[in-house]
């Protein structure tokens, strides 16, 4: 039998935010152990909370292999890394006051709207071992501010939102980028229909399910059979980011111990098809590559997700790729796709753009467009969002339908 | 159990979760496990700010409330706080599914609901991949306050969902179906069911053609009807978005007529299924309460805090998705009431509109949006050629105000996969239902 194990601390804290107070404060401890035996290309796994006997444990999962799930070993042998990226972005100790700080300086610079919602940090230790002398561990810290706003003239539930995950904070710069969002709020604007679209990338999350490796050996699914051909714009570049210190605080090794070279993989490469989402088993099954992507909750047989995944920002400043006016989608509301890919995307709130800076609000509208136009013909760029200095996303400018 | 301290208000929410899952693909077993997972979540209020932890060392509650006091400030007149004064007090044991409880199931039962209906997949040669769920989950809730409740009560839901993945080569779908109890020897799986589910897939991955955007009439299966219900109305409902927002409550003035008379929605924690929740997670006991009633603005969804803040009653809408977190304003089971129309003469009004009768998501905020699944178009009130429909929405009360028609039979919709989100807290555990709705415009692409 050989087995592995992955043992998960983790702490938050979670402070709320409610008209524009601060109204709680919340402690999350938790530490979780898996344990998976490997037997004749069988699984059983076991998991337990809190402080556990993992002699125990391993038995437990060992007793599980009775289950008869078809699961294969092959364990990464003789490797050994670990990262520390735990540095505290806020001191615990500190969070409660510096939200305070924060809240009251909003409340004081923008008396016309109201703040809501959490800002969290959260700490992590992660560590995986197996049977074959293999270990790696990793600790990181990260911060996410995600901030709802509303104009105390408004009906709406919410009018506007603000936040990302970070690795850094500085108020002086939150306030800063709530202020380009809420200086030209009221300032009403005409939409011109022929101007490019600017939305965050992870709108398109939408399509990801059809490069996963099941669906897409099935035969069924958006890119069946595209596997290596080039089906976007030479620009588009789509990989699995599992470097250390990404502020989304993943490990740099997936659920069942996948380290990847250089800590990427490539999906779409210059426009081709050339990945798949995997984890062990369909990597194994359909011959293809580790993608890094093994998920497991609690107890759970590792499947593959999506994690990690990310629009590869080029190399151009958006202000220069786009070259002039677009429409920055910054509220929408849930958005599909057709089987035949054709995007639907309410937009609650969109702002004009020009040269890196908002400069006022438009109506309300649809955007549609089939994804192999959206990322094809039509895709202009993938570039670093320039408005704001403390939020780190990647937005994709193409052109839409717009549907008032 | 714990020793609370005078000068604070505090209570302690303990939930015992036992989950099963089991989950086939192509036929193949790649899941099969049963948790028993023990979490507490304990509060501490001051009269100014909520201290929160979630433990998962069931074992040392007392050390996580006095690390709480000790950040908390003692308030020897915290008891005459509204928020606190709004909080019931019950000493009540509810305890339903003990007795039919799915810990005692053995897990080759639970494999067998699922490994008796694999024939339909091998039937159909569209289908290019099959997975199959059990899901069963069986809750045991434990509430402690400082101002003396002791509840003890239980939540039960098992189901099976099937999932064909159908391709020609050139087209695909996804098509499901699923099957939900509250007792494991109440859930019903056929073939028949499974078989039919395979085949409306086919023909509507054969058969669908693209929809031109634009408005039309919709009518709404009830358990879309349910999820409109959800969306477009009872996420205004949530009171927590009216905190110290004096807009919002003159716009949301009880006794104001917000939607067609013809329409009332409420929202009961008592209905049987996945929204059922006798006792909220602050301890109070859950009613039934009219967010419409015909057509006016009759009442909105609590937590004490809201209440206070509203000057109105606690409703039993205080949840968490589980001991992790603090429990905020959710709904638990929203339905749209019946009309006096068959189904029939629902339809038979329509001359060219789209039928949506299943779905994928929705969503809600000022404007609310359906991701559909199957939806068909109505051609001279006949249900026609299955269509792609990536969205359907409209603004709230605007499309409130053109529903024209309603049947006169309400089916409740359960889930036991996915369930509803509201920040950082998903999935919520609700149920949604209504009968069959005529929309004399919605937005369609």
């Amino acid at each position: 039998m050989q087995y592995e194990k992955l043992i998960t601390k983790k702490t938050t804290r979670s402070v709320s935010i409610a008209g524009s107070k601060v109204a709680s404060v919340r402690i999350n401890n938790s530490l979780t152990t898996v344990a998976r035996a490997f037997e004749y290309d069988k699984i059983g796994v076991f998991a337990a909370n809190g402080v556990c006997d993992e002699v125990s444990l391993l038995d437990q999962a060992q007793c599980n292999l009775k289950q008869g799930i078809p699961y294969p070993c092959r364990l990464a042998a003789d490797l050994h890394r670990s990262e520390d990226y735990s540095a505290p972005v806020i001191a615990d100790d500190e969070l409660v006051e510096r939200c305070k700080a924060l809240v009251s300086r909003l409340n004081q610079a923008y008396p016309e709207y109201i703040f809501s919602n959490k800002i969290n940090t959260e700490h992590i230790d992660v560590s995986y071992s197996n049977s074959s002398n293999t270990s790696y561990g990793y600790k990181g810290s990260n911060l996410l501010i995600s901030l709802c706003i509303k104009s105390k003239d408004s009906a709406n539930i919410m009018d506007l939102s603000y936040g990302d995950y970070c690795l850094g904070y500085n108020e002086d710069i939150v306030v800063s980028d709530i202020g380009k969002l809420l200086a030209v709020y009221k300032n009403k604007l005409e939409i011109s229909e022929d101007l490019p679209v600017l939305i965050p990338a992870s709108e398109l999350e939408i399509a990801l399910g059809d490069v996963v490796a099941e669906k897409y050996m099935s035969g069924a699914g958006l890119f069946a059979g595209k596997l290596g051909q080039k089906i976007f714009d030479s620009k588009l570049n789509v990989e699995v980011n599992r470097r250390p210190g990404n502020k989304r605080n993943l490990p740099f090794f997936d659920a069942e111990g996948t380290v990847l070279s250089g800590d990427s993989f490539p999906v779409v490469q210059e426009g081709v098809l050339c990945g798949l989402l995997t984890n062990r088993r369909s990597a194994v099954k359909y011959g293809l590559p580790l993608s890094g992507n093994a998920n497991a909750e609690f107890d759970a047989v590792p499947s593959p997700g999506i994690g990690g995944i990310r629009v590869v920002p080029g190399s151009r400043a958006l202000k220069d790729a786009v070259g002039g006016k677009a429409i920055y989608v910054a509220v929408t509301s849930g958005g599909d796709m057709t089987p035949s890919g054709d995007i639907s995307l309410p937009v609650m709130l969109a702002y004009l753009y020009e040269d890196g800076k908002l400069i006022g609000t438009l109506p309300q509208f649809t955007i549609t467009g089939n994804i192999f136009d959206v990322l094809g013909g039509n895709f202009i760029c993938a570039a670093e969002n320039d408005v704001f200095e403390g939020v780190d996303e990647t937005l994709i400018a193409s052109k839409f339908t717009i549907n008032k | 159990m714990v020793r609370f301290r005078q000068g604070y208000y505090a209570d302690v929410r303990i939930e015992d979760r036992f989950t099963t899952t089991v989950r086939y693909r192509n036929g193949s077993l790649e899941e099969c496990r049963s948790s028993s997972v023990k979490k507490a979540f304990i509060r501490v209020y001051d009269g100014d700010m909520w201290y929160y932890s979630s433990t998962d060392n069931v074992d040392d509650i007392q050390g996580e409330l006095n690390k709480l006091y000790a950040v908390a400030t003692a308030n020897f007149h915290v008891y005459g706080d509204l928020v606190i004064q709004k909080l019931q007090v019950h000493d009540k044991t509810r305890l339903r599914f003990a007795e039919n409880c799915v810990k005692d199931i053995p897990v080759e039962r639970k494999r067998a609901v699922l490994a008796e209906h694999f024939a339909p997949f091998a039937a159909n040669e569209h289908v290019k991949m099959s997975s199959a769920l059990y899901s069963d989950r069986y809750s045991l809730y434990e509430f402690y306050s400082s101002k003396g409740s002791k509840i003890k009560y239980d939540y039960q839901l098992c189901g099976a969902v099937f999932n064909a993945t159908l391709s020609d080569g050139t087209n695909s779908f996804d098509n499901r179906c699923d099957f939900i109890a509250q007792n494991f020897e109440d859930l019903a799986v056929t073939d028949e069911a499974v078989s039919d589910m395979i085949a409306e897939g086919d023909n509507f991955m054969l058969n669908a053609k693209p929809v031109v955007p634009g408005e039309y009439p919709v009518i709404l299966s009830p358990e879309v009807a349910g999820v409109f219900a959800h969306e477009s109305f009872g996420h205004k409902s949530e009171s927590d978005f009216m905190i110290g927002d004096e807009t919002m409550r003159k716009e949301w003035t009880i006794g104001k007529a917000v939607g067609s008379e013809m329409l009332s929605i409420y929202d009961s924690g008592l209905v049987e299924g996945s929204g059922y929740v006798p006792y909220d997670d602050e301890g109070t006991l859950a009613g039934k309460v009219y967010l419409i009633k015909n057509g006016v603005l009759s009442g909105r969804l609590h937590s004490a805090s809201t209440a206070v803040d509203l000057n109105e009653e606690v409703t039993g809408n205080a949840r968490a998705i589980n001991c992790g977190y603090e429990p905020i304003v959710r709904m638990t089971s929203t339905i749209i009431e019946a009309g006096d129309k068959t189904k029939e003469e629902l339809f038979a009004g329509v001359s060219h509109g789209y039928f949506i009768k299943t779905y994928k998501h929705g969503s809600g905020m000022s404007t609310f949006t359906i991701a559909p699944a199957l939806a068909y178009e109505i051609v001279d009130g006949k249900i026609g050629s299955p269509v792609k429909i990536a969205v359907v929405c409209g603004n709230v009360f605007e499309t409130l105000n053109l529903i024209d028609g309603l049947s006169n039979e309400v089916v409740v919709h359960s889930s036991v996969t996915g369930g509803c989100g509201k920040m950082e807290q998903f999935p919520l555990n609700v149920a949604f239902g209504g009968p069959y709705v005529s929309i004399s415009k919605m937005n369609v692409s």
